[in-house]
């Protein structure tokens, strides 16, 4: 038989059977996973399950985060916290002063020039890649439905 | 928060269609059950944006043939090699594959029997081609095999079905 009518021989006949059906124990296996699911406590959900306050609040804590470490930093801010820090080092130890007074340096001479670079890049980024993200699943939504 | 009502009522409506699709495609009860569960939790989640949407039931075919590929290529590492593992007739005799409890029954079951039967680089892409009207070169490309591997496949997977039928017949 040529493979052409093979193929219309096998589908007609796989068209025609009947459709398998779900057996009754899928609902209730369904509804026991929800209700697993829905009585979660919060910060084992996912964050679109948060609470809405939970949400808003976690989305002004990164945007302080990324807002406030650069202005901080302009500030003058981070040059007086290392200097607290060296106290509690030289009242803890010289070993630890002298590895604040490294780190100190370090930020110095590397984070602090770049700092603002750096947040810059992770926002601009961050927005693009939130935005990329929005447009590949409202695409895929799409796709999908267009595709019953 | 999802009215769990609503949701049953939701489910109800498409869990046939979801349980179909992955019964096939796995050919294997239980494991198209804990598809069709995972199905309905991811439903869930975006079950405000998605839960009235008339074409709805294309998005769920999308996720259920996407989890049961998933589910497929989990034990096997890769398709690909699982695929290109088998021997040309499928590995094993086609016979000795079919349950013995689903050996006596009527035709209908016979065809549904056999191609459960079938190994999975030749179910697979049946079911896909002909009862989710997938392309040839859309199941090469979800399964990562060349297109010539897939119509090789399905050849000898219609021929394996082609010659249980007959000998349905025959009986």
């Amino acid at each position: 038989m040529h493979a052409d009518d093979l193929e219309e021989l096998i589908g007609r006949r796989l068209r025609s059977l009947p459709e398998p059906l779900a057996p009754p124990t899928l609902w209730p296996r369904v509804r026991a996973a929800v209700e697993e699911h829905l009585a979660r406590p919060w910060y084992r959900r996912t964050w679109r399950d948060w609470p809405l306050a939970l949400r808003a609040a976690s989305l002004a804590l990164a945007a302080g985060a990324l807002v406030g470490w650069p202005l901080a930093g302009s500030a003058g801010l981070w040059s007086a916290a290392p200097g607290l820090v060296r106290n509690i080092g030289a009242s803890v130890g010289g070993g630890a002063g002298a590895l604040v007074t490294a780190v100190d340096a370090l930020r110095h001479a590397l984070i602090e020039p770049l700092a603002v670079y750096v947040v810059a890049f992770a926002l601009v980024t961050g927005t693009a890649a939130a935005a990329l993200v929005i447009a590949l699943k409202q695409a895929l939504t799409l796709g999908g439905f267009s595709r019953s | 928060m999802t009215d769990v009502s609503r949701f049953e009522t939701f489910v109800r409506k498409h869990e046939h269609r979801v349980y179909a699709t992955a019964f096939r495609l796995l050919g294997s009860r239980s494991d198209a059950e804990d598809v069709a569960q995972t199905v309905f939790l991811r439903a869930l989640e975006r079950f405000d944006a998605i839960g009235d949407d008339p074409a709805v039931g294309g998005w769920l075919r999308t996720v259920t043939t996407n989890l049961c590929l998933n589910h497929l290529t989990r034990f096997r590492r890769r398709w690909r090699l699982f695929s290109e593992m088998e021997t040309d007739d499928g590995g094993t005799d086609f016979a000795d594959r079919i349950p013995a409890e689903d050996a006596a029954t009527d035709r209908h079951t016979d065809l549904e029997v056999a191609l459960r039967a079938l190994p999975d680089h030749q179910r697979v892409p049946l079911v896909l081609f002909h009862f989710e009207g997938r392309s040839y070169q859309e199941i090469a490309s979800v399964l990562g095999v060349s297109l010539g591997k897939v119509k090789t496949d399905m050849h000898r997977g219609r021929k394996a079905l082609k010659d249980r039928l007959e000998g349905g017949d025959a009986r």
